[in-house]
């Protein structure tokens, strides 16, 4: 019976290109600029301005304060300091100083930049305080803080936004404003330490619709074209891990743009491969191949060896998907082989999986468990999420195809809880086929239906046609043995088309071989021998196991025919041959 | 002898404001602070759901001490209405308003705690608008204070010391007394255990100056508690379950806060039954129970925004999307403005755009990201799907964080989730997206 694997690297992605200070320069003036309006606009009041970087909030600081001393602003620095737990005490005893008044005096306007209110309540924390008092405190004082004659920023990093509001909810509702000052910071940290493509990586699907949110403002804001490019090519890559291909191929589309018109060959290649991703993912295979080869070319001619790499393993896939193991082992090898040389870990992970498959589908069950199990490894190494989910699958599928039912489903569900986590979709729809094909070998069809439609269901939602093939394929199976052959032939016809349209060998000959054996059933023998022989001659040269299958299919149809008439069949049809 | 001071009352406001024709002064008008007369005048719309009348009526026609208790969930505009209504009532009654919060340290609070400080508050109201304190009555409560408050502060001077013994400086000793008692913890201890059976002479002190004030000033002295809603669900339990008598007793009109959560425990409803029904503010309807849009909600929030600004700061959509963003819960109405005012200045605009709105919209949602558990997903769901909801403690602790925002229209209670969270159970797929 044909399963379902996940190729691995499909979500791939390269890493971004190395912008980082336009990246960061461009969100941080954004951000100044609301610091900036707040503090000429407000008269009291106080913003809470939430920064995770000390680093980058002593920059803001540093930069508001030289802009807003010419307008005759002055910004004082409050630094609390651990043992300072009421802000309120800090801040009448700073106001009635003569250097704070001294100040004033020299300054139009005065506006209160707090910071260290977060060293505060961690060291009360540290003590097992369960309602830190410096919080209460900042909860009763709220109207004096409202009403000082200046306005107040209050700076804190996003943990302690989570807390305020249950700690000191009447100090949270009387804000005047909260000032996001979070992803300049966070951006600016990550693409430090670069390569590893941190801005485009998430944990869940709430982290990944603000990094969304966040790129399409950057987008936005952009005015500056190779930004602007880059921006469009990661809040693609982000729409495209979240299965929203439609969207991600515009966004990529307007990235190639701004790349050809500036003669960004690197660019141009990064989309080229993203978008090659598109068509492979929605089973255009020519388009993917052109477009794959496209950007090799350019990699290629730039040197670059990651590049290379990555592009290489994306064909080795389709190789893969079209049931050329042999050219697909030798993409993946070449790949493979600059990624080793590169030290890229995650990249030989995903090259080393799909090695794994090949040698899962040609039936080498136990040099495949070897193989994912190293990638598995490097994966749980990395604490690469959806690496481990996939490699879990997989090591769920041999459990299955050794009837360790119990087993397999431990593990298929494993690895569906990962892929919900992350809100990969298409992870979802696999694992949800899987669950319903053990429902189907265990004969609870009515389960194993409901599984396969709501597969069907996210398949579909992707334009995943080769998931829809396959998921199709099996609901054929169980109108077969539920003995509906009318609607068993119109879902494998449907499922056939498809597998067609994709190129996909082993696809096609599944189904063929399943119309088969409903032309035996029917008692049409000669029908079915030719469908089965068909069913041969491709899994024969796609060395699958299944070849054992169809040969024993063609055996039984031979007792069925009776000799004389087989070998005259055999003659007919090896003659329209 | 302190030289005798005018009567305090809420200044009267001289200039007058209008609405804001720029982004700058619009952010300071929607953050205005309402407790301020002059902004009051300028900004305050009549609400046509508001309960202030219905108050107002008991309080002026009630011939016994009546109780009242106020409930609304947070931010739904408490403050300002009972601000409405002491101004309304400040020809007719003696107004003593305190906040726990500013009053207090409302994480400890008890019951004896709320006499005392309504005797504390009503002497210092009383010596502030200088009534007159017969030299006798003066004594007795001097005393009183001091037996109470006993060793626990010394007073310094021999002279404050000789004052305070001939009853003289009540003012001096009310203030000290009010200061111990929110600063120190110790002091409040020290206090209780020696309120604990006098009980009975708080309230006693309590009817004495009440009784002189009405005589002098002939206005009905009224007692309004604030912030009291925004104590602990336990702390609040423990302060009115079994002390509802108790606290019923002073011969004093007095409205309590009550809080919404409370309203949805047993405790709370027999507090109700001994002390009186909670009279509720709604939350401002803008859609009605089906979800389609509530005229006359959407009618009142745009009059309340029209007051501090232009429509003309607003540009194409901008205005409209407002109104779904927020139900009805007027201050993260306003925030959300004053958020969008902050971005369009910064992107040198003069007019709110529909995306400024959206972003500070969105980050409304975070900060419910933030604050819900997530066991509490599937019933908002569910409340969003139904708009009904199970009396249960997820209930009373969403409707605390505004998750949940309760209506009420002719056919009863109905409860929505806040449109920021929204987005939240779509994310997680359990409503569909629109």
């Amino acid at each position: 019976m044909p399963k379902k694997s996940i190729p691995i690297g499909k979500s791939t992605v390269l890493p971004p290109r190395k912008k980082d200070r336009i990246f960061a320069d461009t969100l941080t003036s954004e951000y100044l600029q609301e610091l900036m309006t707040f503090c000429r606009v407000a008269k009291q009041g106080y913003a809470i301005c939430i920064c995770n970087v000390p680093k980058s909030r002593e920059d803001l600081i540093l930069q508001l304060l030289e802009r807003l001393e010419p307008d005759g602003i002055g910004l004082y620095p409050v630094k609390l300091q651990a043992k300072d737990l009421s802000l309120g005490k800090k801040l009448r005893i700073l106001l009635g100083s003569g250097k704070f008044k001294q100040f004033k005096n020299s300054h139009k306007k005065v506006v209160l930049s707090i910071t260290g209110l977060d060293d505060t309540i961690r060291e009360e924390e540290k003590e097992f305080k369960k309602r830190p008092v410096a919080l209460q405190g900042l909860n009763q004082q709220r109207d004096y803080f409202r009403t000082l004659p200046f306005p107040l920023l209050l700076w804190i990093p996003e943990w302690l936004a989570g807390r305020l509001p249950e700690f000191a909810p009447d100090f949270w509702v009387a804000k005047s404003v909260v000032l996001e000052c979070l992803s300049a910071p966070e951006v600016v940290s990550q693409s430090m330490s670069q390569m590893s493509g941190a801005e485009i990586e998430f944990e869940n699907v709430d982290e990944a619709k603000r990094k969304i949110r966040i790129y399409k403002r950057l987008v936005e804001i952009s005015k500056d074209k190779p930004t602007k490019s880059t921006f469009l090519l990661n809040l693609g890559i982000l729409h495209q891990k979240l299965g929203n291909y439609l969207k991600a191929k515009e966004l990529y589309l307007q990235s190639l743009a701004i790349d050809e018109e500036l003669g960004d060959k690197s660019g141009i290649a990064k989309t080229l491969h993203q978008l090659g991703m598109i068509h492979h993912v929605q089973g255009n295979y020519p388009e993917a191949v052109k477009t794959y080869e496209q950007s090799l070319k350019i990699a290629e001619e730039l040197g670059d060896r990651g590049g290379i790499a990555t592009t290489l393993h994306q064909l080795g896939n389709i190789h893969y998907l079209q049931g050329n193991y042999k050219e697909a082992v030798k993409k993946y090898e070449q790949s493979l082989k600059i990624k080793e040389e590169l030290g890229d870990r995650s990249g030989i992970a995903k090259t080393l999986h799909q090695l794994g498959m090949i040698h899962h589908v040609q039936g080498n069950y136990k040099e495949a468990v070897k193989t994912y199990e190293q990638s598995l490894k490097i994966a749980e190494e990395l604490g690469d999420k959806s690496g481990i989910a996939i490699s879990l699958h997989q090591l769920g599928m041999i459990h299955h195809d050794q009837g360790n039912y119990p087993e397999a489903v431990k593990t298929y569900e494993q690895s569906l809880k990962i892929a919900e986590e992350l809100g990969d979709k298409s992870g979802i729809a696999i694992s949800l086929h899987q669950l319903g094909m053990i429902h189907h070998d265990q004969g609870n069809y009515k389960e194993a239906v409901k599984k396969y439609e709501q597969s069907l269901k996210i398949a579909e939602e992707l334009g995943d046609k080769s998931g829809i093939a396959t998921t199709l394929h099996q609901l054929g199976n169980i109108h077969y043995v539920q003995g509906n052959y009318p609607e068993a032939v119109k879902t494998y016809e449907q499922s056939l088309k498809i597998a067609e349209e994709l190129g996909d060998r082993s696809g096609i000959a599944r189904s063929i071989g399943q119309l088969g054996r409903i032309n035996e059933e029917q008692k049409d023998y000669k029908e079915a021998m030719r469908k089965y022989l068909i069913t041969l001659s491709i899994l024969k040269e796609l060395g699958s196991p299944d070849a054992k299958i169809a040969e024993n299919d063609l055996i039984r149809i031979r007792k069925k025919m009776g000799e004389k008439v087989f070998e005259k069949a055999w003659k007919e049809i090896a003659g329209k041959k | 002898m302190s030289k005798p001071k005018k009567a305090k009352v809420i200044p009267k406001s001289t200039k007058s404001i209008g609405p804001a024709n720029n982004l700058a002064d619009a952010y300071n008008a929607v953050l205005s602070d309402l407790e301020d007369r002059s902004f009051f005048d300028a900004y305050y719309i009549n609400r046509p759901d508001s309960p202030i009348e219905e108050i107002k009526n008991r309080i002026i026609k009630s011939r016994t001490p009546v109780k009242i208790l106020f409930a609304g969930q947070p931010k739904s505009g408490k403050t300002t209405e009972l601000f409405r209504l002491r101004k309304e009532l400040e020809d007719k009654c003696f107004i003593v308003y305190y906040s726990v919060y500013r009053d207090m340290e409302p994480a400890d609070l008890k019951y004896q705690d709320l006499l005392l400080l309504s005797a504390i508050k009503l002497s210092e109201e009383a010596i502030k608008r200088n009534i007159k304190i017969h030299k006798d009555v003066k004594k007795l409560l001097s005393d009183w204070f001091i037996q109470i408050s006993g060793e626990v502060f010394e007073t310094k001077t021999k002279e404050k010391k000789r004052e305070l013994e001939a009853g003289i400086n009540l003012k001096y000793l009310v203030a000290k007394l009010g200061l111990g008692f929110k600063t120190s913890s110790e002091v409040r201890t020290e206090i209780r255990k020696k309120l604990e059976p006098r009980v009975g002479e708080i309230i006693e002190n309590i009817d004495i100056l009440s009784a002189i004030v009405k005589n002098q000033t002939k206005k009905e002295p009224l007692l309004i508690i604030d912030d009291l809603e925004k104590v602990d669900l336990e702390v609040a339990k423990d302060i009115f379950f079994g002390h509802a008598q108790t606290l019923g007793k002073p011969n004093l009109k007095t409205i309590f806060l009550f809080s919404k959560s409370m309203t949805y425990t047993e405790e709370g409803r027999i507090v109700a039954s001994q002390l009186s029904k909670p009279i509720h503010l709604p939350n401002v309807m803008t859609t009605n129970r089906e979800g389609r849009p509530h005229q006359t909600g959407l009618k009142l929030l745009e009059q309340i925004i029209l007051k501090r600004m232009d429509k003309v700061l607003f540009e194409g959509d901008a205005f409209d999307y407002l109104f779904k963003t927020s139900n009805g819960v007027l201050s993260d109405l306003f925030s959300i403005i004053a958020g969008a005012c902050i971005t369009a200045i910064s992107k040198e605009r003069k007019k709110i755009t529909w995306d400024d709105v959206d972003v500070h919209f969105k980050l409304l949602t975070d900060e419910f990201r933030r604050v819900i558990k997530e066991e509490f997903y599937p019933t908002l769901a569910q409340i969003y799907k139904e708009k009904e909801a199970k009396n249960d403690e997820h209930l009373s602790k969403m409707l605390h964080v505004l998750a949940v925002l309760e209506y009420r229209d002719e056919k009863g209670i109905y409860y929505d989730v806040h449109p920021a969270v929204v987005p939240l159970l779509q994310e997680k797929k359990l409503i569909h997206s629109l």
